[in-house]
């Protein structure tokens, strides 16, 4: 018989007693030690994309009664080390200086953002198993709060219970964990206390990966995946907004205004399943918060490209300080401005009109492609959007101008997020395959450099209208002017050579082995069409008319 | 006197926890097990040591009797550990403790007693043996056979996980079915409840129990045993090895 050393985790339910349940244990014939309880209060940290989460390590900032120590849980390793900072818990430690390294090297430069606090009261002993092996067996209970919220009042609603193999073979856990379960009817949790707190207070975990119900399965009709598509993109920005309201980390906006992008996008990929007027008229809400999100990122892009750029003046590299400030100057009142907006009616009304659609039920009785699995009617959608980029892209050329390319670069990210939206459906969940993963790679790829270039552009634009609005100030030496006119250059230096690149990216890209990723999605079996399928909807060419009308 | 007969518990702990929680609420006087407590699912320990907690009186069925007879054969157990057929019962015989192996050897291969003046016979297989079957179209002539010069007022088996409840030639037939492993296509476990009024009446039924078969099979699979397959126990149907 092979040994399988693990642990075990289970809920204790709110209303149970630590005592009351080892009497019950008792009765099956083990024999409890006697307990120790200790209490404590920790802030659980992680990165804004859940660097430390992924990695299943667990960080916090905990109290105890002889001061304040860092904890770092990992897979196989826990350690600690003491806050030489005199910041008082729960606030972080004013600079990075007094991080753990090993923390720091998790993180690899990412600042650490308060996740939620706990309060935990611990009760553990040990118990000997009928055959004499030994088992440990904790119970904490635990109050959560937000960062800055408020602790519950009343009972102490979470419990977690954990055993593990002391001393003897895990044989003895594994029959006290069946015990557990079907005796006592204890529920099996694989989270440990800081997840659990995190889905108890309705908050996303770090980097907010998607939760199993709005995945995506190959058999889910269309409409039904339309809808999780959605969800997915509402749970991302819902996840973000904090983050952006308090100006954490500047990844929160980006990935906020990602988020309200891909709706977008969804939105109208969906338009003929979700309702045409519907998701026009969400579109352009999402439009108008779009603006404020742009209005700043783009701010912060800038100045976060800028310190780089001006590198390659040389002694002329100041003047990047000075644009700077002008340009943090200038972030102020668009972030007030997004603030505003993010915490206004309008935007709470949008939230609940798009939380609507996304738990919508779908049709009963679904109408043309609204009742088609995804893995027959993507390939269509994911081809009809190919066709757009390629009929582009083959005009475009070195000369063509930043306003095609930067059409171009609009249409490749509808096709990628349309990629995106459908992949885990086409994933093998067995070996994990993705088909389309290479083909994603590689319009990424020109997709970026479509997007430097379309930064340079937009740089020059900025450049100037700053340097028209500095010298009329009278804020601008001579000297500093001429700086700014070789940063232009170096700009336009940039968007050249993203020019020159473009060429031979969109051939890798154009290659009859990449087109191919997408045309060996399509069914295999044409000749038994669907009641209101792809091909009977009617439509353009031989690819079917599901999708969105096609906008100029 | 009420009466829970179960059988073909067969190591799975979930679904004797549940057949014992429904005993309990309804007000069963006694539990009596026909044997196969162990052998195929991943909780033989589990199960001896709950059967042992709740005083169950039990019989030693055929899987139970080959589990201890492979203790006492180290090279056949070795053989058999490598044969998928046949590797359940000697994971089983490994995974017991010396105590549970020895509660086992010490159960009674049949159990007869009186309940308000019915006599009772409780079997694993029949009373020919525990490998012999009563399945529901059984002959007046054939439990005759079966019975030999005895007439219980109600016999009690187990063994062919098909469970039924009929009066043949005045003996009440009990077949208990399968608590851990149905194989009449309800993936629910079986228990009998029979009601003894002491006038001579009698009231059997089947009850069918339903527990969470995902626990038993991801215990399967976290123990490593070889041989049941979890579409067995979601189906409630044995299928053979081609």
């Amino acid at each position: 018989v092979e040994e399988v050393n693990i642990t075990r985790q289970f809920v204790f339910p709110p209303g149970s007693s630590p005592s009351g349940l080892l009497r019950r244990i008792r009765q099956a014939g083990y024999t409890p030690g006697s307990p120790a309880i200790s209490r404590g209060e920790a802030l659980f940290l992680d990165t804004q994309d859940g660097r430390l989460f992924k990695g299943q390590y667990r960080l916090s900032i905990r109290r105890l009664q002889d001061g304040r120590v860092w904890h770092l849980s990992g897979p196989s390793s826990e350690s600690r080390h003491p806050v030489a900072d005199t910041t008082p818990f729960p606030s972080l430690p004013s600079d990075s200086s007094g991080i753990p390294e090993q923390v720091k090297e998790l993180v690899g430069g990412r600042c650490l953002i308060p996740l939620l606090r706990l309060k935990v009261v611990a009760w553990d002993t040990s118990l000997r198993d009928p055959s004499g092996d030994i088992v440990a067996l904790r119970i904490e209970r635990f109050l959560a709060a937000p960062p800055r919220g408020r602790w519950p009042k009343g009972v102490w609603p979470h419990g977690l219970l954990t055993i593990r193999p002391l001393e003897g073979p895990s044989d003895a856990l594994l029959h006290l964990a069946a015990y557990l379960r079907d005796r006592v009817g204890l529920l099996p949790t694989e989270g440990d206390a800081c997840q659990v707190a995190l889905q108890a207070l309705d908050l996303p975990e770090p980097g907010a990966p998607i939760p199993a119900r709005l995945r995506l399965c190959a058999d889910d009709p269309l409409a039904a995946a339309a809808r999780k598509v959605v969800a997915q993109q509402i749970w991302k920005m819902e996840a973000n907004i904090p983050g952006t309201l308090e100006d954490a980390d500047a990844e929160f906006l980006h990935d906020l205004r990602v988020a309200t992008r891909r709706l977008r996008s969804a939105l109208r990929l969906f338009a003929e399943v979700l309702g045409p007027k519907r998701c026009e008229s969400l579109r352009v809400e999402l439009s108008w918060i779009a603006g404020h999100l742009g209005a700043v990122r783009d701010l912060d892009v800038f100045i976060q490209n800028l310190h780089g750029q001006a590198e390659r003046l040389g002694d002329g590299a100041a003047v990047a300080g000075v644009l700077a400030e002008e340009l943090d100057r200038r972030r102020v009142p668009a972030r007030s401005a997004l603030v505003a907006a993010l915490t206004s009616r309008r935007f709470g009304a949008l939230t609940r009109r798009l939380k609507a659609l996304a738990s919508s039920s779908p049709p009963r009785f679904p109408r043309g492609p609204q009742g088609v699995p995804v893995s027959e009617a993507a390939p269509v959608l994911l081809l009809k959007a190919q066709k757009r980029v390629l009929k582009l892209g083959r005009t475009i050329g070195p000369a063509s101008p930043a306003t095609d390319l930067h059409r171009l670069r609009i249409l490749c990210k509808r096709l990628r997020y349309a990629c995106e939206f459908f992949r885990e459906a086409f994933a093998d969940p067995a070996s994990g395959k993705d088909p389309v993963a290479d083909f994603i790679e590689s319009m990424v790829r020109f997709q970026d450099c479509l997007g430097e270039h379309q930064d340079a552009v937009v740089a020059i634009g900025r450049i100037q209208e700053l340097a028209d609005a500095m010298v009329q100030r009278g804020a601008l030496s001579p000297a500093r002017l001429l700086d700014l006119g070789s940063l232009i250059q170096v700009q336009r230096e940039i968007a050249n050579q993203r020019r020159d690149l473009l060429l031979t990216l969109w051939r890798r890209f154009d290659k009859r082995s990449v087109r191919n990723h997408l045309t060996e999605l399509e069914p295999r079996s044409p000749a038994a069409p669907r009641s209101g399928a792809v091909s009977a909807a009617g439509g353009e060419g031989g690819t079917g008319s599901i999708g969105p009308t096609q906008r100029s | 006197m009420r009466i829970a007969f179960l059988s073909d518990i067969h190591a799975n702990f979930p679904a004797l926890c549940r057949a014992l929680d429904w005993a309990q609420r309804n007000r069963a006087d006694r539990v009596i097990c026909a044997g196969d407590l162990v052998g195929d699912g991943p909780h033989p320990t589990e199960v001896i040591r709950l059967v042992v907690e709740q005083k169950i009186e039990a019989i030693l069925g055929n899987a139970d009797r080959k589990v201890l007879a492979l203790l006492q054969a180290p090279k056949k157990l070795e053989r058999r550990l490598k044969k998928k057929a046949h590797a359940a019962s000697a994971w089983t015989a490994l995974a017991m403790g010396n105590s549970e192996r020895a509660w086992l050897a010490g159960l009674p291969s049949e159990m007869r007693f009186t309940v308000e003046g019915a006599p009772v016979w409780v079997v694993h297989g029949s009373p020919v043996s525990d490998t012999d079957y009563i399945f529901p179209s059984l002959t007046p002539s054939a439990l005759a056979a079966k019975l030999g010069a005895d007439r219980p007022a109600v016999l009690v088996c187990g063994h062919s996980h098909i469970p039924f409840t009929r009066t043949i030639a005045g003996v009440r037939v009990v077949n208990c079915g399968s608590v851990g492993r149905p194989v009449d296509g309800d993936p629910r476990g079986a228990v009998a409840l029979c009601e003894f009024f002491g006038d001579g009446r009698l009231r059997c039924r089947i009850i069918r129990l339903g527990y969470p078969v995902d626990a038993v099979i991801a215990d399967l699979e976290a123990r490593r045993v070889r041989g049941p397959r979890p579409v067995e126990y979601r189906t409630g149907v044995k299928i053979k090895d081609a």
